[in-house]
């Protein structure tokens, strides 16, 4: 199943958490389980984007700059391996 | 006394669960050597007493924190007479993974299906004889927020105390299999203190803990490097299995609503960020934020921050000549304070409301969207998907814009993302389209504006193709974004995101603005006996020095040519200095008439085009040092930004000139 979450994400343009949960006959909780594990295993990367501002970046004029809640999940050599084999 | 554990997911209704059964008698402390909070209690059942452990809750069992490690070493190695597993029944599939891993340890397990009252109300049903029968151990349906089935709960938890637990033989394919029995084969002489069985397999899954407590065991650690050398990973094989265990048995025990797949979201999607609809929507809908900031910014709220700097200026000015203040200090605080620091303040409104409308579309969730849309332009010209991130950053303030392009793994794609993020439009450059605007075209500010905002995105993607064909070539990688739903805007949410960004600017006006203001002021007014803001001052000198290079795009001024360089200091200085020099006391209508009297339209778009896209300000310039480690980069990022705006603003005035405008 992580595997075929694997190619679902590489298929993917857009990361529908539903979309892919509905393919694979998943809940949308254990999917994002299967995305965790699958970045622990260093077969996904996962992205949030912009920078937090948690901590003020020296010389910036905003503490409050945009903070898009962007989540980017590319595939890893490594997961690219695993789905070709 | 026997001991019952209590295991769970978080939010499953575990300690719901074990307050119930223990009410009172419980007390709390930590896990030895960590910090982890330790509950334990107890309850009487025909007269004999039983101790219960909460343990903390987790959604597996492996070493990934602290919570995992205290749950299963408790599990295993402090021998409880029942491990309880509080399952949630309105999310089944995904409570079920520990439950697996529990059975995997041999643990002797009592499902308590927690919640069912909740599973009913979205009419999920769960066959309790089923699941029963699939995971080898007793189910009981509890609702322990109601105290139902606590009763039956206890008798099955007490049944099962009498009973050797049954075991569940998982098999993970043949391969897996064969070396679980080989590790296992291996250890059978070693004194472990977990069973050999779960041993072996958290080996094959790289447990941390396991590996360190074969450290010693040659043999062991001798065939996991020969796995090791021969590339063989088996960890995602066995947590597929679980998997596929687990949805197997959720398939043949639940029961679920159909449910409708196309959401609100996915319908309003199809429009906005369709191939052919995506663009001229985000074109459109930032036009119109444009004019309404001009409508409700510059006409509704314009007057009364103008009208109050002006009426704070007579009064200082009044106060101070009253005191009998030196002239150079009424000259300080009135011309270089009220004029340069108020030319900046009077645009506030306006960017006030231009940030509040920004602050609705990102709490909509449709900057997301944006940013989905830009990510496929950003592909077409061959760009990394990823430096549309730091680009919509870069809006706010380029130095974070720079910063957000850590999340670029390749140093071209990074190179490249930094290289071109000063062309976004920062905050600190509005209040100068502002006052041009103002000044020129008071009657088309949105469009204007929007056209500014989009010439630097041009530009940006511009100058990206041709540093990608040229000196940073290279494949950029695949990567998909979520998109949050949409949502109606929080009035909270969107008001204390335009009053940080706000303040921010104030502040700014406040500290880095008067800083720079003082500093040219002292070169307004030096060497002595000169005219203030006059040619012959030290900024007059130096102004007329660079004014040349400035002719040829139609605003060889020294005023204008001295404030191009306060903007390198910072880019709000521009205006500052504008105000200070075009006569003192100017902010507001009088800088806007100052500005109408020394440029002409064509000269006034060949500025804004000069102020757009010319060298950044120090700190994006120190902040390319500190990313890129490298003063060459810093000095290309200050030189080259300098000549593409100085050509594209003559190339402007030139052509205008020769156009007849």
């Amino acid at each position: 199943m992580l595997k075929e979450v694997l190619k679902e994400i590489k298929e993917a343009n857009v990361y529908s958490r539903q979309q892919i949960a509905k393919n694979l006959e998943v809940s949308e909780d254990v999917l994002e389980d299967m995305i965790k594990t699958l970045v622990r295993m260093g077969y996904l990367d996962e992205d949030l984007g912009s920078p937090t501002c948690e901590t003020k970046c020296s010389g910036c004029s905003v503490s409050s700059c945009n903070t898009i809640p962007l989540k980017m999940l590319s595939i890893t050599e490594k997961g690219e391996r695993k789905i070709n084999s | 006394m026997q001991n019952i554990a209590l295991v769970g997911n978080p939010n499953s209704g575990k300690t719901t669960l074990f307050n119930v059964l223990t009410g009172s008698n419980q007390h709390v402390g930590n896990w030895p050597g960590v910090t982890v909070e330790k509950k334990e209690g107890s309850f009487k059942h025909k007269g004999a007493l039983y101790n219960v452990v909460d343990l903390p809750g987790t959604y597996s069992l492996g070493a990934y924190s602290e919570d995992e490690l205290v749950a299963r070493d408790f599990i295993v190695k402090g021998n409880p007479d029942v491990v309880i597993n509080v399952v949630d029944a309105t999310n089944l599939e995904r409570n079920l993974y520990l439950t697996t891993q529990l059975l995997e340890m041999g643990a002797n397990v009592v499902v308590a299906l927690n919640m069912m009252d909740e599973a009913e109300s979205k009419q999920i049903m769960i066959s309790t004889k089923d699941l029963s029968e699939a995971l080898g151990v007793p189910v009981i349906s509890t609702v322990a927020a109601k105290k139902k089935g606590i009763q039956e709960l206890i008798d099955g938890t007490l049944k099962a105390m009498n009973q050797e637990p049954r075991k569940i033989v998982f098999t993970y394919g043949k391969e897996i299999d064969e070396e679980i029995s080989k590790i296992r084969d291996l250890l059978k002489d070693e004194s472990l203190p977990y069973p050999d069985d779960w041993t072996a397999l958290k080996l094959l899954e790289g447990d941390q803990e396991m590996l360190s407590i074969v450290e010693k065991m040659d043999q062991v650690k001798t065939h996991l490097k020969s796995l090791q050398a021969d590339n063989v990973d088996y960890e995602l094989d066995i947590v597929d299995k679980r998997y596929a265990y687990v949805n197997g048995i959720t398939k043949k025990c639940v029961v679920k609503p159909a449910e409708e797949i196309v959401t609100a979201t996915d319908k309003i999607d199809r429009i906005l960020t369709s191939r052919l609809f995506g663009l001229p929507i985000f074109g459109l809908i930032m036009y119109l934020v444009f004019q309404l900031t001009f409508v409700v910014g510059s006409d509704i709220l314009g007057g009364y921050v103008e009208t109050a700097i002006e009426i704070f200026g007579e009064f200082v000015e009044g106060w101070l000549v009253s005191v009998g203040s030196p002239d150079w200090l009424v000259s300080f605080v009135i011309e270089g304070f009220v004029g340069g620091v108020g030319a900046v303040l009077v645009f506030v409104p306006l960017i006030m409301v231009l940030y509040f409308f920004l602050a609705i579309l990102e709490d909509t969730g449709y900057m997301s969207r944006a940013a989905y849309i830009m990510d496929g332009i950003m592909r077409a010209v061959g760009l990394h998907g990823k430096t549309f991130i730091s680009m919509i950053v870069g809006f706010g303030c380029n130095v974070p814009g720079i910063m957000a392009t850590r999340t670029l793994e390749n140093k071209k794609d990074r190179m490249i993302a930094i290289l071109i993020n000063p062309f976004m439009s920062c905050g600190a450059r509005l209040p100068i389209y502002l006052v041009f605007i103002a000044a020129f075209f008071p009657n088309n500010g949105g469009l204007v504006l929007f056209i500014i905002y989009a010439l630097g995105i041009g530009m940006a993607l511009l100058m990206g193709k041709l540093f990608s064909k040229t000196l940073f070539k290279g494949e950029s990688s695949h990567f998909i974004m979520e998109l949050p739903p949409y949502r109606l805007p929080s009035p909270t949410s969107v008001l204390r995101d335009m009053w940080e960004k706000v303040w921010d600017f104030v502040k700014r006006a406040g500290t880095v603005i008067f800083a720079v203001v003082a500093l040219l002021w002292v070169m307004s007014v030096l060497p002595m006996g000169v005219e203030p803001y006059s040619q012959e001052s030290i900024l007059g000198r130096v102004g007329q020095f660079i004014a040349p290079l400035f002719a040829p795009a139609g605003f060889g001024t020294w005023q204008a040519s001295v404030s191009l360089f306060a903007g390198i200091a910072a880019k709000e200085a521009v205006v500052a200095v504008l105000g200070m020099v075009y006569a003192g006391v100017s902010e507001g209508s009088e800088l806007v008439n100052a500005i109408r009297d020394s440029f002409t339209t064509l000269s006034a778009v060949s500025f804004l085009v000069m102020t757009l896209l010319y060298t950044p300000c120090a700190a994006v310039i120190a902040t390319v040092k500190k990313e890129t480690n490298s003063y060459k980069w810093a000095a290309f990022m200050a030189i080259y930004p300098f000549v593409l705006a100085w050509s594209l603003a003559v190339l402007v005035y030139q052509i205008g000139s020769l156009m007849g405008f």
